[in-house]
């Protein structure tokens, strides 16, 4: 698909990345925008490296977000920002690995609930952690500008979208097909399943762990309950069918599809919004399954 | 000389022995048959040399060593390919991309993508696929599909290809050319070939010796006139109900 570009990557990210510029120059309420744009980007296209390549879909990507969060909150003050928020998605790239072997024994909608079963513990048990340390939630004083940190998350951003392409076109992603195809098939060819699922899981984790960590400089303000929050989890799948996991432009035009449309409607009217939301979704599923970047592909031809 | 050595394999299904002591070699630049009625464990037999499926005991040499109970991938990598009786093309992508696949990840040495490509082209064209390279392997007739499955292992490069009745379901012009391909790739390649075949005809006329399995258990073994004269085999063949067995693939 990567070669039938009909509307070429570069056109799509110049687009956002204008949208983003132009939020940097004009005041906060474009930038808070641009902000939310970057990270969504961000995530679903780090989500799509392992869920759309593999087909195991996570519905628990913000176990990555709340332990890069919690790291970057913690040791606010402690460890300057240009070493803790790399450390952010180290520690959301190492806590993957870790649990990645049990976590894909399972497959199928066993592996979806999973996920989100294992974001939830971890959630709880970071609470305790905290009220165990007698700190229900940490004020971080003195974090950087939006504007600093809307740069930071473009750079995510665009991070995100170069691995992304960049896995898409090499031997890992051809082995990630593969499985997603068939596991049994592709093992018998050759193809190292565990370790490349494992990989691509731990790769997957770690842009969103940093991700997590701008997001608490952001909002200044860090609390267990706020940041493991599931609909980050929920959100990041939505924007994965809307826009399509194909290829590294669906995780844009969904982010672009749903900023906007949240924009536009989420305060004058938050229940239109969901509802619009929610149809789109199912529209998608049932009409568009390779999402707004299957639009774009002049016919559906193999990959 | 000896390619491949099964030595006393059994595997068990719950109560259910599908293979029972089994021992047999193949010799090398041989093509060696597999014969038997459903049900006999031939594809049993496969997925354990390949390492889809551990045995119960017993082992398996591949030149020389033993690999019983190894990963899959790694089996593959020392050179071992199987086809599905249950065809298992990777369906969304297209057939060059199959074939790609597993040369990428089937061989020893390193090949980059560029090259892949090239080596796949060569393969579609030597297997008769090279007209739908760019199609999606979802699109294939069953006839395409096997002849995938097949160039999917020849992709991987290996010196002993495994064959789990690729002519099953096709037309009889269609089984001479696959007959003539089986032929024409393990010449071109240097392979060495261990067959299922339910078409007994074409069975004898590849094999160089047979095996034939019945319950899970060796029942003779030779060229395939002797097969053909053996009374064991006569009356396991055609003395009882021929489709006796389920078809369970993997
Ligand atoms: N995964 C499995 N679980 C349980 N029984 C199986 C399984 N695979 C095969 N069998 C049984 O083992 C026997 C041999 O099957 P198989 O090897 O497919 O025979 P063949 O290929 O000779 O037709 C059959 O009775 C079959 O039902
Ligand atoms: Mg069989």
């Amino acid at each position: 698909m990567i070669r039938a570009h009909g509307l070429p990557l570069a056109a799509i990210l110049a687009g956002a990345a204008a949208l983003m510029v132009f939020g940097l120059g004009s005041g906060s309420y474009w930038t808070i925008v641009a902000l939310n744009l970057a990270m969504w980007i961000a995530l679903t296209q780090s989500w799509s490296l392992f869920s759309g390549m593999t087909g195991y879909i996570s519905l628990g990507h913000v176990v990555a977000y709340g332990i890069g969060a919690y790291v970057v909150a913690f040791s606010f003050k402690i460890v300057p920002l240009w070493l803790s928020i790399p450390l952010a998605g180290v520690a959301a790239g190492l806590f993957a690995l870790m649990v990645a072997l049990p976590v894909l024994r399972v497959r199928g909608p066993y592996f979806v609930i999973l996920t989100f079963g294992l974001a939830e513990l971890v959630k709880y048990i970071l609470l305790n952690v905290e009220t165990g340390l007698g700190k229900s939630s940490r004020l971080l004083f003195g974090a950087p500008k939006p504007d600093t940190l809307l740069w930071i998350m473009v750079g995510l951003a665009a991070a995100a979208t170069v691995a992304l392409y960049a896995v898409h076109r090499s031997r890992f992603g051809r082995g990630l097909d593969a499985i997603r195809e068939d596991e049994t098939a592709a093992e018998t060819i050759g193809i190292p399943v565990v370790r490349l699922k494992v990989l691509a899981y731990a790769a997957s984790a770690v842009i969103p762990g940093m991700v997590g960590g701008v997001m608490a400089l952001r909002s200044t303000y860090f609390e267990v309950l706020q940041v493991f929050n599931p609909t980050i989890s929920f959100t990041i799948v939505t924007i994965a069918i809307i826009g399509g996991a194909g290829d590294a432009r669906g995780p844009i035009l969904g982010a672009l599809f749903l900023v906007g449309l949240s924009e536009v409607l989420q305060n004058a009217s938050p229940q239109i919004y969901l509802i619009l939301l929610g149809l789109c979704l199912i529209g998608c599923v049932l009409f568009l399954p390779t999402g707004l970047v299957g639009l774009l592909h002049r016919k559906g031809g193999a990959r | 000389m000896t390619l491949l050595a099964i030595n006393a394999l059994c595997k068990n299904f719950g109560g259910l022995k599908a293979l029972s002591d089994v021992s047999f070699a193949v010799e090398r630049g041989s093509i060696h048959g597999l014969m038997g009625a459903n049900g006999a464990g031939k594809t049993t037999l496969f997925s354990i040399i390949a390492g889809n499926t551990k045995p119960t005991s017993g082992r398996v040499f591949f030149d020389g060593d033993p690999i019983q109970g190894r990963r899959p991938d790694t089996i593959c990598r020392l050179g071992i390919a199987r086809t599905f009786q249950i065809v298992r093309p990777f369906p969304g992508l297209s057939v060059r991309r199959n074939v790609e696949t597993a040369i990428l990840y089937g061989r020893q040495e390193h090949v980059g993508t560029a090259d892949a490509e090239r080596e796949a082209d060569r393969i579609l064209a030597e297997i008769g696929l090279a007209d739908a390279a760019d199609k999606p392997a979802s699109t294939l007739t069953l006839s395409g599909r096997k002849r995938l499955e097949v160039a999917r292992a020849l992709g991987t490069g290996p010196k002993l290809l495994m064959l789990d009745e690729v002519m099953a379901g096709l037309t009889p012009t269609e089984v001479t050319e696959m007959m003539q391909t089986i032929r024409r790739v393990k010449e071109a390649n240097d392979l060495t070939v261990l067959i299922i075949e339910h078409v007994v005809s074409a069975l004898s006329d590849l094999s160089d010796r047979i095996t034939v399995l019945h319950h899970g258990v060796k029942i003779a073994e030779g060229t395939a006139r002797e097969i053909a004269e053996n009374k064991d085999v006569q009356s396991a063949y055609f003395g009882e109900d021929d489709d006796a067995g389920s078809d369970d693939d993997v």
